[in-house]
């Protein structure tokens, strides 16, 4: 039989050029699509009860429009850092764009906990037992969660000083989280009331 | 994005850079949008359609490392028909709002 037209056990480990394959890029994409989902079904139960709510209110009613936008203007900003760093060739500028993605990172989470403060202590506060409140801090809550497991992902990059295929696979992770925030932004900060 | 990266970084900073400032002019005007008059349903229509662009900007951005390979580029052309046509539609929406 001709040992080319035979896959071997070693083919699956290398693509047709012989590189070996990303495994840990694959393995994000999968992950990543699966998280999707979790967003997804999120924003489809916030669209339900938005929709089927007899009265929402106005978002600029009770958000801090003006530091959302700058929250995002920071999150858009850091994915270009981390896309940066991805493609920084030397360690030192590496870790430059990682700390400059962490500063941005943490201003973004720095700012929603100051929101939530805001919210909390407000004339009229918006809490979580209420519909309105429930969706809001679900879902930004659950955005943030993805930020701060960012954020330590970069701590540790930083500290360990990993290889660039290890930074190339955490930058997807951060750009979905900053894919994630876009219409985060649009459905509970922007959209307005019927 | 970042898979398929090459060592020539300051040569591809000039596109990451414009496609940064193409998504902070689209949020911009996402905030001018929410806050301008008019009726809610044509405010929710524009803001749909800048959505799909900021997205389906964001997604080419992510996907934009192997122009050479089939697969990025084909997934890359999908989304760019498909944001095209949504935006097209919403544009068209908000155009026929307005004539009424």
């Amino acid at each position: 039989m001709d040992s080319t037209l035979t896959p071997t056990a070693s083919d699956a480990l290398t693509t047709p050029d012989g590189q070996p394959r990303r495994w840990g890029a694959i393995g994000m994409w999968i992950f990543l699509a699966t998280d999707a989902m979790g967003f997804g079904g999120l924003f489809i139960a916030y669209g339900f009860l938005r929709a089927r709510a007899a009265t929402w209110p106005d978002p600029r009613a009770h958000l801090g429009l003006l530091g959302a936008a700058a929250m995002t203007f920071g999150l858009l900003a850091s994915a270009f850092t981390v896309g940066e760093a991805a493609r920084a060739a030397s360690p030192r500028a590496r870790a430059g764009w990682l700390a400059a993605t962490l500063l941005l990172g943490a201003a973004f989470l720095g700012g929603e906990v100051a929101e939530y403060a805001r919210l909390w202590t407000a004339a009229t506060p918006v809490r979580l037992g209420d519909l309105y409140g429930a969706t809001f801090y679900v879902l930004t809550g659950y955005h943030g969660l993805h930020v701060a497991a960012g954020l330590i992902w970069l701590v540790s990059a930083l500290w360990g000083r990993s290889p660039r295929r290890s930074v190339e696979v955490g930058a997807l992770y951060w750009q979905f989280v900053d894919l994630a925030w876009t219409p985060i932004f649009t459905f509970l900060y922007l959209v307005p009331a019927r | 994005m970042t898979v398929g990266a090459t060592d020539d970084a300051p040569s591809r900073r000039g596109p990451a850079l414009a496609t940064y400032a193409v998504l902070a002019a689209l949020t911009a005007a996402e905030v001018a949008v929410a806050g301008a008059g008019g009726a809610a349903r044509d405010r929710t229509t524009a803001l749909a359609g800048l959505l799909l662009a900021k997205a389906g900007i964001l997604l080419a951005f992510s996907l934009r490392g192997s122009p050479r390979r089939p697969g990025p580029r084909l997934a890359l052309l999908a989304l760019v028909v498909a944001v095209g046509f949504a935006v097209v539609l919403m544009l068209e929406a908000v155009y026929r709002a307005g004539l009424r």
